[in-house]
């Protein structure tokens, strides 16, 4: 029998048994896929749209109940009325399926090679020999160098963009019909995402093999499908074609994730004008001065990893400097440095007039007060035993600021009511909060002892992306209320463009570029800001993506040595 | 490997040092005076003098440590105070019955614990786990001398299956095997079972079932591997306790072993003895160790050993 669809869902229904109670976790899902199409699924945490996704594959967990009026048909067959052993002859064969985490997705203890040539065992009866060589057509169908010598190499020996690769050739190994993609982007670099998603492309269009991929990113679907579902709280909220679901979307909660997506091409505000008016004439007060600052690791037998290689900076009162850069770049040790939170290996921070390197205890207990830090992960750098009164209360005790009880309480209400809690919040503990009302305990905790400069490391990372445009908001309004200065640590390029009066693009460990943001989006002159700005996957289908074609030597080189930090134009620094 | 092999060994020569420092003093910190031990009770002061001149005895004590650590490199551990006989012929005589016991008990321990440790993870929650973990918790609370008196009550004097004493035949060597490995099989499957519960549940597991793969090859191939890694540690540790745990297990089955042979000592002050079988049991241990990081090579590829 030929259907016209790969893929049909219908009714899904998924529930989690919870003790005795049942938790619906996905209501009434129904959508389909045609031969060789992508169609993405898009929704924030806790959406429903990874549960859909693996019921495709039938791996849910053990606790998980599919109604019995759902119906998942592929290629003519119901998926759902199968055993066990009959889904094991579509898993890998039929359906391959690329996981997130390409750090913790493959089997440390296996060599790559084996691990993608079990799938062809398992499938096609093949022998060792004939896996192995059809193991290694596919890796360098998905770009992996060398194949023979990296066939017998161990994950570990692989960085997360080549690791990404493998998975996705595992996924490939059998030449499936459907390729179902969780999130395949989301922990890698963006110059390596776009890599990976032009793979993807290349690969649909030489194999004709259909996509079904999950994300939280518009940019992401825009480029990649034909269609959209959009998903919230478990429901299909609505599905179309990318381009209708772009220029006219119909419900309310589509409109409102794509208001939520920061706009490169935003024009920014007057205030911010103003403040760098002030900077560029040297009428606003300096607060830190950062001097050849370096930090090196010792990578033991005589090596070091020059982690921020002799970076200068300044940062004026009241302003945002971001400080971008991918992982491995030296932006988040260069924010732990400059308040030594960790020791410096050379140079100075100087902070009102005097190298916090050469403070005293006392000194950098006082400073400790003026400068605080938001961590990245708000799930861990919350202690879980602790109520969020003392969490936030901690630093008041330190400084001794308020030693009567009632009113240490007080203030905590009243940090909470200033980063939008509600009061009563302060007697409970971390784990009754959601992921962005964390962060908000989190700046709270910051603000409790009235800094002046707070150096925020990928606050927003960890939180999707309606929730970061809610506390980017509410950084805004505290830096207007409070006159305070950040350093914004980030690896997203649209969200330092929307909070940051100037930006620092850092590669690996020195700043390689820095203007204000504007400026430096409009005409990025370093080659590497260049293919950062490029690699950006842009919220609208009409916009191709400009990675260049995949190129199986993933290491970007662009080497400083030698290179002087210059102003090429008024206030615009490019290393060259 | 062999750069990290010698690298091992070259670490271990500090520890060495510190295990002979200890021996050592042993004799150093007994009461009473070894001279007076060795030449008994009714000898002259003449006597004691000489026997004093010909230990060594009024050296001072460096001087005294050097001559021990001499003699250890050399082979020599000096004279049983009993026998007469080389210290390290009594020891040696005796080490085979010792390193087969503690051997064949890890054996067991392995083979039963890993067993019932991935069974128990693989059926969470299930009656047989519930069953297998109380098994585990009885086996290590109960003390392994008493095991070895119930399996004697029964097995030899109940059924006569088995012999209670000696050691070299499957009849003599079963009981005691099963009474010192009972202990280690119950750490070992409360910590497979642990270990495979987190295996289970990371990323990798998952690809895996993607891929098709059957449910007892993702448990064999794909996750024991990777729980086996702290469970090594555990075995290797295991091991060197095993031999402690000979002492009692020895005595209990009169196995002439190396552990009966300290006791025996220890009761009869030969403190020659004590010092030399206490030398080579930690010998062995470091020596298990070494044999564990090795082991620990295979299994975690993310480890560089050099």
């Amino acid at each position: 029998m030929l259907t016209e669809k790969l893929l049909q869902v219908e009714n899904l229904k998924i529930s989690f048994s919870t003790g005795d109670s049942l938790l619906e976790v996905v209501s009434d899902v129904s959508f389909d896929i045609g031969h060789g199409k992508t169609v993405g699924i898009v929704g924030e945490s806790g959406s429903g749209k990874s549960v859909s996704a693996r019921s495709i594959m039938k791996l849910l967990e053990n606790n998980a109940v599919v109604d019995e009026g759902s119906r998942i048909r592929f290629n003519g067959e119901e998926l759902l009325e199968k055993t066990d052993r009959e889904m094991r002859k579509i898993r890998g064969k039929d359906i391959g399926m690329i996981f997130q985490d390409p750090m913790s997705s493959l089997n440390p203890t296996m060599k790559i090679g084996k691990q993608i040539s079990e799938t062809i065992q398992i499938h096609e009866k093949a022998s060792k020999k004939e896996a192995a060589a059809r193991a290694k057509e596919i890796m360098h169908l998905v770009g992996i160098p060398d194949v023979d010598d990296r066939f017998n190499q161990y994950p570990h020996e692989f960085s997360g963009g080549m690791r990404q690769r493998i998975i996705i050739a595992i996924a490939l190994a059998c030449s499936p019909k459907l390729l179902i993609a969780d999130e395949p982007t989301t922990a890698l670099d963006v110059t390596i995402q776009a890599q990976i998603l032009e793979l993807l492309k290349d690969i649909q269009k030489k194999t004709g093999t259909s996509i079904l991929l999950i994300t939280h990113d518009f940019g992401v679907v825009a480029n990649m499908c034909e269609d959209i579902v959009v998903m919230n709280k478990g429901r299909v909220v609505e599905k179309g074609s990318t381009m209708e679901i772009f220029n006219s979307p119909k419900e309310d909660y589509t409109k409102r994730l794509l208001a939520a997506i920061p706009n490169l091409h935003a024009e920014k505000s007057q205030e911010s004008k103003e403040k760098l008016a002030d900077i560029y004439s040297g009428t606003r007060e300096k607060l830190l001065e950062v001097n050849t600052l370096a930090k090196h690791f010792p990578l033991g037998r005589g090596t070091t990893l020059k982690a921020v290689n002799d970076i200068s900076f300044d940062i004026y009162r009241g302003e945002t400097l971001g400080l971008v850069g991918e992982s491995g770049s030296g932006k988040s040790t260069t924010g732990r440095t400059i308040l030594r939170l960790q020791d410096a290996t050379s140079g100075e921070t100087v902070f009102e007039g005097s190298d916090i390197n050469k403070y005293k205890k006392r000194q950098m207990k006082d400073m400790r007060k003026r400068v605080q830090f938001v961590f990245q992960d708000p799930y861990s750098s919350l202690n879980p035993r602790q109520k969020v009164k003392d969490i936030i209360g901690e630093a008041l005790d330190i400084h001794k600021l308020f030693p009567n009880k009632k009113k240490r309480n007080d203030r905590v209400k009243e940090l909470l009511h200033l980063v939008g809690l509600d009061g009563s919040f302060s007697e409970r503990f971390p784990h009754e909060f959601s992921g962005g009302q964390r962060q908000r305990i989190g700046i709270a905790r910051a603000l409790a002892v009235e800094p002046d400069f707070i150096v925020l490391d990928e606050p927003l990372s960890a939180l999707d992306a309606s929730v970061q445009a809610t506390i980017v908001e509410l950084l805004e309004d505290l830096q207007r209320k409070l006159n305070l200065t950040y350093l914004f640590i980030a690896h997203d390029l649209a969200t330092v463009k929307k909070l940051s009066d100037r930006v620092a693009v850092m590669y690996k460990g020195n700043i390689v570029e820095l203007t204000d943001s504007e400026e430096l989006f409009k005409n990025p002159i370093h080659n590497y800001t260049k293919k950062l700005l490029s690699a950006i996957p842009v919220p609208d289908p009409n916009y191709a993506i400009t990675a260049e074609k995949v190129s199986p030597d993933e290491t970007l080189d662009f080497s400083t040595e030698g290179q002087v930090f210059t102003e090429v134009k008024p206030n615009h620094w490019v290393m060259q | 490997m062999l750069k990290f092999l010698t690298k091992r060994l070259i670490q271990t020569i500090p520890v060495l040092i510190g295990v002979t420092i200890l021996t050592f003093s042993m004799v150093l910190l007994i009461p009473g005076d070894p001279a007076q031990i060795m030449a008994g009770e009714s000898a002259s002061p003449e006597q004691l003098e000489l026997v004093r001149e010909r230990l060594g005895l009024n050296d001072p004590i460096p001087v005294q440590y050097l001559d021990y650590i001499g003699g250890v490199v050399r082979g020599d551990l000096g004279n049983s105070i009993r026998s007469g006989r080389a210290v390290s012929t009594e020891v040696f005589g005796r080490l085979a019955p010792t390193v087969e016991l503690a051997f064949y008990s890890t054996l067991l321990s392995v083979f039963i614990g890993i067993i019932a440790g991935v069974v128990s993870a693989v059926r969470r929650y299930s009656i047989s786990d519930t069953l297998i973990m109380f098994a585990a918790l009885f086996g290590l609370s109960m003390p392994n001398f008493w095991l070895g008196l119930m399996l004697i009550q029964w097995f030899v004097i109940g059924t006569g299956w088995f012999q209670a004493s000696g050691w070299g035949t499957p009849q003599q060597m079963i009981l005691p095997v099963l009474t010192l490995g009972t202990a280690g099989s119950a750490i070992i499957a409360r910590m497979t079972r642990s270990s495979m519960l987190e295996v289970i549940d990371q990323d990798y597991i998952q690809t895996a079932r993607a891929k098709g793969v059957s449910e007892r090859v993702v448990i064999y191939r794909h996750a024991l591997k990777n729980a086996m890694v702290p469970v090594v540690t555990v075995v290797g540790l295991q091991f060197g306790s095993l031999l402690g745990g000979a002492v009692l297990t020895e005595t209990v089955f009169a196995i002439n072993g190396l552990g009966r042979l300290i006791i025996n000592a220890i009761r009869a002050r030969d403190f020659p003895i004590v010092q030399g079988g206490v030398l080579v049991f930690a010998f062995l241990f470091v020596f298990v160790n070494i044999i564990v990081d090795v082991l620990y090579r295979f299994l975690n590829k993310r480890i560089d050993l050099n």
